[in-house]
């Protein structure tokens, strides 16, 4: 009943024109923007450099009529005589130990194929990853059998980049029992160039709740992080409970944050996804996913971040 | 009899010229400060004159198709001298009364001269006017406005909505990612296009939106167009899907869908040889014309569409419709290839300014 | 975008949409923000585009046809609107191909007969019917252009926005030879020397407030929600298209059809609140999209409308 009147309270439907200004023109006037040199960007086709014999062509680049050309959009950087293009927006490319957020999509003999929106499905070996019986446990056939009882098709896992093969597939494993299967939770998926690399991407934030960063743009909001501990015949032990009010209102409100910093296209890290949080607190949650108020937010929120990022750097 | 006809042709003629001027100076002659004409009321009269031009020029074919059914049932005259007469009524010369403006005199006279030459070629002449305007009143080497847009489509890695005047097309670019494995190349990545029209984006409705003969020659044009762009090499045993919508399609539909295209690939970083740029061309009697419309397209006009890398002499796709004489094939590659260069211009340059908008903030 | 989620998610989801809490913030009955721009396509006599939540996109383009029938062969007057579903590839690799068909052509389906009875319901659509044997058909044709969910509903507004910007000129119909009609394009008398040519002709528009739109009502849970995302849509025990017409008489709503979309289970008395739900729903909707019809500004013809 009480579900009832709060429906009839909130009800509502707003049917608008289009944004007269388009998010992504929002920020590119701001400030914050300032950083990206502008004379650095290049796109496919564009000279970086006309004496080839003085630099060494690198990574996204090719030779036409005696010039190093660029061959991707992105920054141009040099690294001694080394020319290279830093593409700006991609598809995930792996690398080593970088935590993902990753969904089973097949199971196989011995491996399962994994999709971290990278250019091919990433593997997850059998070996690779935590079963009871610790390491030294030798994984039989009667595993083999039970792949899909530890693991089944649609599953979200977390784990660690271990290892980029030559054409590019990756190798991943889980074996710590801070990786592994996700379970509560919502997932949001942001293009990989947003996020932000650091030292720590789980994340237990002071709300009550918890964060994975994935480095291949999924961003997983859970009520506390994983810690994995296995049943006897190695399934995960499953015990649900439902996710009480007031801490999933705070998980649906991060989740809101991220997808503003997403739109916005601010990057995604601790500190403003925070920032973005704590900014949000005078909006209701659904007022977030509206353009006006959520392009007002985004831009106090680059100017928020470029202030204590100058402070940092005074200091 | 004759002369009686004469004086009336004359009347009549007279009629057209002094409601023509009397409109063109109601509607151009803004200052009337100067005695002559300025900059701008000059080409608005000669548009204007262009227009009337044009009107009766249509009303001339109608006539000249109508008139004989009319004339053979009195039996007065055969329908070849109805349509001479027709156009002798159009090209009588008169001396135009001297109260009117200079300017409007020395392109009436114009006038007569091209109407002798060209009289016999309605249809080139519909397309071009005497004064080198086209229907919609463009120069012949003019490209129509280009407005894009990146970046729109959430699901995609790269998309584009881009414009050429009144020609709407939505690319998006999905990939590189692991595709069918019956796609699947070793050594180079497979690319899948798909071209396709909204049923409302003609004249005529259609039925389907893709499917058809067209659409899949299409389809099969651009992906060859685009193995060629992309480094394929860089990508073993991926996929990339290349999905063309023209949600109006007022001609140069192909030239539109590789300039989306190419502006995708680059938002979804993609690596490329380079930007790719596309132009359709036409030829009328001996000049080329750039980036055709759909109304003059309908016409039995020989037309090109070329595509060409970063405007440079590299060609990656050369598409002919209609017949055209082999002394006029360099003068419209000519010409495509110059556009394609001006329209790669215009690309670099969105293409650039959204890579920056796209950088995140507070990345480094 | 194939969308799977895993059981866990489909859990949280749905204990959550039993607290009124979903997962973008919304309650049950909220919609998300909806965008409606008319006008944008000058090569069609009438167009809409509309978004939900920025994502879900959807673009309608009426082409009129005039359409000459036998009176005879229909026993009483058919509707002259005629509705198609296109999944462009644009929004989804999975609509490439035919990909899309089979659910677009169930939309379709299900629009024609939530509009079966549009010449009872909408006050002027009759003068779509000239003559005996002519009448004008009006072929609504609607791409999806980007997908998130709720394309139906998506689709229903953008079939109420482009009718309302429709212009029907004006004919005149006079008997002609042989029992045969012609029908000539109506042109207001105006003086000074403009020539007929140049008159532009009478245009006449439909009369929408009371048009019927169609709308998805999904049971998650015990829950029932509108307008699911796509990770929602993945729960759905079981989904009804509802079809709502506005009655203009006692100013409540009528059912025009209801139909069940994918498979489930469904409980006598859960489809009474599931139409109540809509009914409802379609309440709001009424009055937010006469709101934006009345204030929307007025734009030149043929202007970029994605820009």
């Amino acid at each position: 009943m009480l579900h009832n009147v709060r429906k009839e309270a909130i009800m509502s439907y707003e049917i608008t024109g289009p944004p007269l200004v388009s998010p992504w023109m929002m920020l590119s006037m701001s400030e914050a923007r300032n950083d990206i040199d502008e004379t650095k960007i290049v796109i496919p086709g564009h000279s970086v450099c006309d004496a080839p014999q003085q630099f060494m062509r690198g990574h996204g680049t090719f030779i036409r009529d005696g010039e190093i050309v660029s061959s991707l959009s992105g920054v141009v950087k040099q690294l001694n005589r080394l020319l290279m293009v830093k593409t700006i927006k991609q598809r995930y490319a792996g690398e080593v130990g970088d935590v993902v957020v990753a969904r089973v999509v097949e199971v196989q003999a011995k491996r399962w194929k994994c999709d971290v929106s990278s250019r091919l499905h990433a593997n997850l070996p059998l070996g690779s990853v935590l079963l009871p019986g610790g390491d030294f446990r030798r994984k039989d056939v009667e595993d083999e059998e039970k792949m899909s009882g530890f693991l089944k098709n649609g599953e979200l896992i977390c784990a660690e980049v271990q290892q980029v093969q030559h054409d590019g597939t990756l190798m991943l494993h889980t074996r710590n029992n801070k990786y592994g299967k996700l379970q509560q939770g919502i997932l949001i998926k942001v293009p990989p160039h947003l996020i932000k690399k650091s030292k720590k991407h789980f994340h237990t934030l002071p709300y009550g709740m918890a964060v994975i960063i994935g480095c291949n743009g999924n961003v997983w909001v859970t009520p506390a992080l994983p810690e994995t501990t296995l049943e006897e015949d190695g399934s995960h032990v499953n015990e649900f409970q439902t996710v009480p009010q007031d801490i999933r209102l705070v998980m649906v409100r991060v989740a809101a944050c991220i997808r503003i910093l997403r739109d916005y296209s601010i990057s995604i890290f601790l500190n403003s996804l925070t920032t973005c949080y704590e900014m949000s607190q005078p909006y209701d949650i659904k007022e977030l996913s509206d353009q006006e108020t959520s392009s007002r937010l985004a831009y106090l929120i680059a100017a928020r971040l470029l202030q204590e990022l100058q402070q940092q750097q005074q200091k | 009899m004759n002369s009686i006809q004469n004086i009336q042709q004359l009347r009549e003629f007279l009629t057209v010229y002094n409601t023509l001027s009397e409109r063109c100076f109601n509607a151009c002659a803004r200052d009337y400060t100067t005695s002559t004409l300025t900059k701008d009321e000059g080409s608005c009269v000669s548009q204007c004159i262009d227009k009337q031009m044009l009107v009766n020029r249509r009303f001339m074919l109608v006539f000249a198709e109508q008139a004989p059914k009319a004339l053979f049932k009195q039996g007065e005259q055969s329908p070849t001298e109805a349509i001479k007469s027709a156009s002798a009524t159009k090209s009588e010369p008169v001396s135009p009364p001297e109260s009117t403006q200079t300017a409007i005199v020395e392109e009436k006279q114009f006038v007569w001269e091209t109407i002798s030459i060209e009289n016999t070629n309605f249809q080139a002449m519909s397309i071009i006017s005497e004064h080198g305007f086209r229907m919609d009143g463009r120069r012949p080497a003019q490209i129509r406005n280009i407005n894009t847009r990146l970046g729109l489509n959430r699901n995609a890695e790269g998309s584009c909505y881009l414009e050429h005047g009144n020609t709407k097309v939505l690319c998006a670019v999905y990939g590189p990612y692991e595709g069918k494995a019956s796609k699947r190349l070793e050594d180079r990545c497979a690319i899948v296009c798909q071209y396709s029209t909204t049923t409302f984006s003609g004249l005529e409705r259609k039925n389907r939106p893709r499917g058809d003969r067209k659409s899949t020659e299409i389809s099969r044009l651009l992906e060859k167009a685009f193995e060629s762009v992309i480094l394929t090499e860089s990508f073993p045993r991926s996929q990339i899907d290349i999905f063309c919508e023209v949600i109006q399609g007022d001609g140069s539909n192909l030239a539109a869908c590789v300039n989306a295209t190419s502006l995708a690939l680059a938002d979804a970083g993609i690596p490329m040889k380079g930007i790719a740029s596309a132009a359709t061309c036409g030829i009328v009697e001996t000049k080329p014309i750039v980036d055709l419309t759909s109304r003059e397209e309908t016409d039995l006009l020989p037309r090109v569409t070329l595509a060409t890398i970063c405007g440079r002499d590299e060609v990656i796709l050369v598409e002919l419709q209609n017949r055209l004489h082999i002394d006029h094939l360099s003068v419209v590659m000519d010409a495509a290839k110059a556009t394609c260069a001006d329209v790669y211009e215009c690309l670099a340059v969105v293409a650039q300014q959204h890579l920056k908008a796209c950088a995140p903030i507070l990345g480094n | 975008m194939e969308v799977h989620i895993s059981d866990d998610e489909k859990l949280f989801l749905i204990s959550g949409v039993e607290q009124d809490i979903r997962n973008d913030g919304r309650t049950c009955a909220d919609f998300r923000t909806i965008v409606l721009e008319r006008g944008v396509l000058s090569g069609t006599n009438g167009s809409c585009r509309v978004q939900l939540g920025q994502t879900t996109d959807v673009l309608a383009g009426i082409k009129l046809e005039l359409e000459s029938f036998d009176p005879a062969a229909e026993k009483e007057a058919k509707q002259p609107m005629s509705f198609h579903v296109d999944f462009s590839a644009n929004a989804s690799s999975q609509f490439a191909g035919k990909g899309g068909d089979q659910y677009g052509e169930e939309i379709s389906a299900a629009f024609q007969v939530a509009f079966s009875r549009s010449l009872d319901i909408l006050p002027n659509l009759s003068k779509t019917l000239l003559a005996e044997g002519y009448r004008w058909k009006i072929n609504v044709d609607l791409s999806v252009l980007q997908w998130a969910g709720s394309v139906p509903d998506a689709c229903s507004l953008a079939i109420i926005g482009a009718l309302s910007d429709l212009e029907i000129p004006e004919v005149e119909v006079a008997p002609d030879d042989g029992g045969k009609v012609s029908i000539v394009l109506k042109r207001p008398r105006t003086g000074g020397n403009m020539r007929d040519e140049e008159v532009p002709v009478a245009m006449w528009k439909l009369d929408v407030q009371s048009c019927p739109m169609l709308l998805t009502v999904s049971k998650i849970g015990s829950a029932n929600l509108v307008d699911c995302s796509p990770e929602e849509e993945c729960c759905i025990r079981s989904q009804l298209l509802i079809g709502v017409a506005k009655n203009l008489n006692d100013d409540d709503y009528d059912i025009t059809c209801i139909k069940q979309h994918g498979g489930g289970l469904l409980e006598m008395e859960s489809i009474q609140d599931m139409t109540e739900l809509a009914s409802k729903t379609a309440g709001g909707l009424y009055q937010a999209i006469e709101k934006r019809l009345k204030t929307e500004e007025k734009r030149k013809p043929g202007h970029s409308f994605l820009l």
